[in-house]
């Protein structure tokens, strides 16, 4: 028996013999407790009435300043640092797009420590950057911070988290450092029945940078949604860290797209250790479940391939690689070879050891002399 | 002259009454068919039925919330699932026990929630899974969706659904001394 046979043997054995569950009694809890009361109305109003003194005494509270020197997200040669800013006034001046993703040695913003917030990640694009936050206490809570270089466009429906054009105009001002900027909750949340939340600023001229999440009506609730959104705003900074991955190719066919054709990359460290990247839509993916060993070992080692429709998988030296993309006719265009030599010529280094690991043009650029 | 006694009595009942009254006969029928399955998915997920039962209600509760609105989407059963798969995930999260797989799988418990489990030590190793990896493995495997579809129900890309479901079944193979070098059947 396979073991697909035996979860799926297993699952629908289990499931029938689950009782089935009294219908009446819970049909009445949710018709009670989902009703709308006038006592329930009043609660809102009493709600939005605390939320617009509190967003009057957060305008009164900030301070201007700022410096607008262009802060170039592209090549540099400094390592990030982790200290704060100097004049404490957040972000003032704008990422610069880098001419390819390749180029960006580190972030152009980071976001200073707040309580009960960690850095999961990051993520860099053509638009800008982004880094990811867990919420301690709150399972399963990510906050996103994106920060979009100058001259980007303002984010589309792809960030809202039901994919519907996020109403603006029904948000409220606040001001993030004295920059203007908007706060809008959006409690009928369409996909998922949570509350979901943006926060955008204009931290600089021609240059947008937002903040969001989602949460239950009771946990965090709207009110500590807010404040978190706002303080996490109020730590974007500039300089951020060192856009280093623990993996490096080997080898890129001139079958497959080019390395500077590169339009995604990310870093994620969340249940998984995930390097994501991305060219001309091939999606390039190597992931290890926290815990399980990954790297140390060189490029080409024993493995096992498993190739569906639209993916080639490969197990290898402590991580699992996956190259994938959503157009099956596309990637049936690459030679079957030519995608399993890319995965199996991947180079991982430990986890553990950062100052082991690759900046993206060493990562992804094997024809270049010295490199291989 | 009086009017006979039924068109009186239909008169005096408010249009929106009657409106209401409609509403919640189709959230009634609704809920007869997907909250007993509901509770059983969410149930591996967590693995507690009365927390099962609990976040299943909540969910069917912010559906009702609005309810007037969800019923015209195509699928309102999609909606209240993909809100108790979120919750449910979240509910996992708060109990998660670092349970290693070898010890799980060591105490197995052949008796769960009164029901005698046909293969405990399957549920056992899925309950060492991180919560989004259990709720991927139960709504692919036993609900036999799409992997799009798990994936929006979980909250994840297609493609990241992808890479947890494999991680997962590398992980039970290894519980469970099977191999795994087939592709997904």
């Amino acid at each position: 028996m396979s073991i697909d046979q035996r979860i799926r043997d297993g699952l629908r054995a289990t499931n029938d013999r689950l009782p089935a569950p009294d219908l009446t009694r819970p049909l009445a809890k949710v018709t009670t407790a989902g009703r709308p009361t006038q006592r329930r109305t009043l609660a809102v109003a009493l709600a939005a009435a605390v939320a617009a003194v509190l967003v009057i005494v957060g305008v009164i509270a900030v301070t201007h300043g700022g410096d607008d020197a262009p802060q170039p997200a592209g090549p540099s040669t400094t390592i990030s640092t982790s200290a704060p800013a100097t004049d404490g006034s957040g972000l003032t001046s704008p990422l610069v797009a880098p001419e390819s993703l390749l180029d960006v040695r580190e972030l152009g913003f980071r976001v200073e420590p707040v309580t009960d917030f960690d850095r999961l990640g990051w993520s860099i694009d053509r638009d800008g950057q982004e880094v990811t936050l867990s919420w301690e206490g709150v399972p399963a809570a990510r906050v996103r911070v994106v920060v979009r270089y100058q001259g980007a466009p303002e984010v589309d429906d792809e960030f809202s988290y039901d994919g519907a054009a996020i109403d603006w105009s029904r948000g409220e001002e606040v001001a993030i450092h004295g920059a203007t900027g908007t706060y809008y909750s959006d409690p009928a949340f369409e996909s998922s029945g949570e509350f979901a939340a943006y926060l955008k600023w204009q931290y600089a001229p021609d240059s947008w940078a937002y903040v969001s999440a989602t949460s239950w009506r009771d946990d965090p609730g709207p009110e500590r949604l807010r404040s978190a959104l706002q303080a996490i705003a109020e730590a974007v900074a500039p300089g951020g860290e060192a856009v280093r991955l623990p993996v490096r190719s080997g080898t890129f066919p001139p079958s497959l797209p080019r390395p500077a054709t590169l339009s995604g990359v990310s870093w994620m460290r969340e249940g998984l250790a995930t390097a994501a990247l991305e060219f001309a839509g091939v999606r390039i993916e190597i992931s290890a479940a926290e815990g399980e060993v990954w790297g140390g070992g060189a490029a080409g080692g024993e493995g096992r391939f498993r190739v569906t429709e639209n993916q080639v998988w490969l197990d290898v030296d402590g991580t699992t690689r996956l190259i994938s993309s959503d157009d099956a006719t596309m990637f049936a265009a690459y030679p079957l070879t030519d995608l399993k030599e890319v995965l199996a010529d991947f180079t991982v280094a430990p986890l553990d050891d950062p100052s082991r690991w690759f900046d993206l043009e060493t990562a992804l650029s094997p024809d270049r002399e010295g490199l291989r | 002259m009086s009017e006979p006694a039924d068109a009186s009595m239909m008169n005096i009942v408010p249009m929106s009454t009657r409106r209401s009254r409609q509403l919640d006969e189709e959230f009634a029928d609704l809920f007869a068919a997907a909250y007993p399955q509901l509770v059983r998915t969410v149930w591996f997920v967590i693995h507690d039925r009365a927390a099962a039962e609990e976040v299943a209600q909540d969910a069917f509760t912010e559906l009702f919330r609005d309810w007037s609105r969800l019923r015209d989407f195509d699928r309102p059963d999609l909606w209240v699932r993909r809100v108790a798969i979120r919750k449910a995930q979240r509910e996992a999260a708060r109990r998660t026990r670092r349970v290693v797989l070898e010890q799980s799988s060591a105490t197995v418990p052949l008796v769960e929630d009164g029901v005698t489990l046909p293969d405990p030590e399957l549920i056992a190793a899925i309950q060492a899974l991180p919560a989004k990896q259990r709720a991927i493995v139960v709504l692919f495997y036993l609900e036999d969706r799409p992997m799009a579809e798990v994936a929006d129900l979980v909250g994840c890309s297609t493609s990241t659904g992808f890479v947890h479901l494999h991680h997962a079944r590398k992980r039970l193979a290894a519980a469970l001394g099977e191999e795994v070098d087939s592709d997904v059947d």
